[in-house]
């Protein structure tokens, strides 16, 4: 099976496996890092809405396409309609009340709702559940040069102020006290979140994206006690999971997103048991 | 003390939320080396007028100044912060030594210089941290995570220093600790301390503030009977005009 796992990855005839591929390694990196601060801040109801309103971004992508012979690749149109949703809600965060879980949840179910409609408006070309669970043969050439420039910037920038992000992250009062502007990081990791999600939406689909960010930063949570090391570690396993998941899903012909969503959830429910039985056994 | 020596100032300052005010007209001058303690029944605004001091909340109305200048529009940061060891993340990935390196960071300021890590070593080693230094924040024990706090705040050469609660589920080993350790930074610092535990401030504090919505400065000896005059305290809030539902006290 491997052999002919290998083959296909080198085969010209079937470059979709090689970007898959790609897409995983590259995006990887930045899914392990901005996973870490969604664990630790608790914010995955945010990675959930923004990646939902990615539905939105595509559908309008591939309508505005069609009808107005607009040149919007699905990939723009979810980065736009992500990176827009994450504005909104970190406005709702600033300024709303103690109901922003409510502002939340509508905008995630509107967004999703908007891409559906969107997509049965158009001809009916485009399936919208290869949208949501993700599906490999979407990923082009450009799309992976995109995916190569997110992942640049979101590496660039959480390196950059991983000091700050941290030290916001562990008690964002004493950060504010030091005369920090914390709205503008808070912000910028809701925009960051939104950028990571659309990385890897034709790999996971928009309802898995949630899972592949949070299950391996979660996973490396367990056994790692700085937040650098369950960054690092964070990747690591999204190369492994989306590696994994690809070769599996090749070799037995299933569904890319959802065989690498059960191999995470699996790694990740031996390692939780595995760190309770061990700690039990050091009592 | 002389006007000179005011190191912080509070002006007709009202805060509300909705349309409940929680403070209501509050002014006090706090002068330098004063070591002052807040004193007031659930729900009175001690919490509330920590955070408006910090500038973590926006008031209604009013001013508040340090050392002369508007609160927001300090320069550099001069205030320490040290909240409740308990309301942090009990899992959450960070050594004591990244902990008191975060006392460091400034506006603009987003990578640690070789200085800022001397000063870190050095608070942590004053402050009797040394052997745990790298060990993580959720494993130390409350009264380690409350001086990991205290270091945290110290680390950023504050003026002023705050302390939310600072004796909440602590030991009493700890206490006298902290007790001993305020009465040092006393002679370089200006200190609040939001509390309940008036018995640990009494050996040290030199005013007493006691907030239940409105602001009233009570006599630091009478504290220092007992709980009897504890009560007397109440009494004086009552007496200053407001109203009884306000009067729910648990000391």
């Amino acid at each position: 099976m491997i052999t002919d796992f290998l083959a296909a990855l080198a085969d010209p005839s079937v470059p979709f496996i090689r970007y898959a591929l790609l897409a995983g390694l590259l995006s990887s990196i930045s899914f392990g890092m901005i996973g870490t601060y969604v664990v630790v801040r608790r914010m995955s109801y945010i990675v959930g809405a923004v990646s939902h309103v990615a539905l939105g971004g595509i559908g309008a992508a591939i309508l505005l396409s069609e009808k107005l012979g607009m040149q919007i690749s699905p990939i723009t149109g979810a980065l736009v309609a992500s990176v827009l949703a994450a504005l909104i809600i970190s406005l709702v965060e600033i300024y709303g009340n103690e109901r922003s879980d409510s502002v939340i949840g509508a905008i995630w179910a509107a967004g999703m709702a908007l891409g559906i409609i969107c997509i049965s408006l158009s001809s009916g070309y485009s399936d919208p559940m290869s949208y949501l669970f993700g599906n490999i043969l979407l990923i082009s050439r450009s799309d992976l040069i995109t995916v190569t420039i997110l992942d640049l910037c979101v590496v660039f920038i959480i390196t950059r102020y991983y000091n700050i992000l941290k030290a916001i992250s562990f008690d964002d009062e004493f950060v504010r006290v030091r005369g920090i502007n914390i709205i503008s990081f808070n912000i910028l990791l809701n925009v960051l979140i939104a950028i990571t999600v659309v990385l890897m939406v034709s790999f996971v689909g928009v309802v898995m994206a949630i899972a592949f960010l949070t299950i391996p930063a979660a996973t490396a949570g367990i056994f790692t006690k700085r937040l650098s090391h369950m960054m690092t570690a964070a990747a690591v396993m999204c190369i492994i999971f989306s590696t994994a998941g690809l070769f599996v899903s090749y070799s037995f012909d299933l569904p890319t997103g959802a065989v690498t969503i059960v191999l995470s959830a699996a790694v990740y429910i031996a390692v939780a048991l595995c760190s309770r039985i061990i700690s039990r056994h050091l009592k | 003390m002389t006007e000179n020596n005011i190191k912080l100032e509070v002006n007709d300052l009202s805060f509300r939320y909705d349309s409940r005010y929680v403070l209501q007209n509050i002014s006090f001058k706090v002068y330098d080396k004063d070591i002052v303690t807040i004193i007031g029944p659930n729900g009175g605004g001690k919490s509330t007028l920590l955070k408006l001091l910090l500038g973590i909340l926006k008031p209604e109305s009013g001013e508040i100044l340090i050392n002369g200048q508007n609160l927001r529009k300090l320069k550099k940061p001069v205030l320490g912060y040290v909240p409740q060891y308990t309301l942090f993340d009990p899992k959450f990935p960070i050594s004591v030594y990244e902990t008191v390196l975060s006392g460091r960071l400034r506006n603009g300021i987003f990578k640690y210089s070789s200085q800022d890590r001397e000063i870190a070593h050095s608070i942590i080693d004053d402050i009797g941290l040394s052997k745990v230094k790298y060990n993580t924040f959720a494993a130390l024990s409350g009264g380690q995570r409350q001086r990991v706090l205290i270091a945290r705040a110290l680390a950023g050469n504050p003026e002023i220093l705050f302390l939310d609660e600072p004796t909440t589920n602590i030991d009493s080993n700890t206490e006298n600790y902290l007790s001993d350790l305020l009465q040092k930074l006393h002679h370089n610092l200006t200190i609040l301390l939001v509390t309940h535990d008036t018995a640990f401030t009494t050996p040290f504090q030199n005013r007493v503030f006691c907030i239940n919505h409105y602001f009233h400065e009570h006599p630091t000896q009478e504290i220092r009977v007992g709980m009897d005059t504890v009560r007397m305290v109440r009494h004086d809030i009552d007496i200053n005009g407001h109203s009884e539902e306000d009067r729910h006290y648990d000391y």
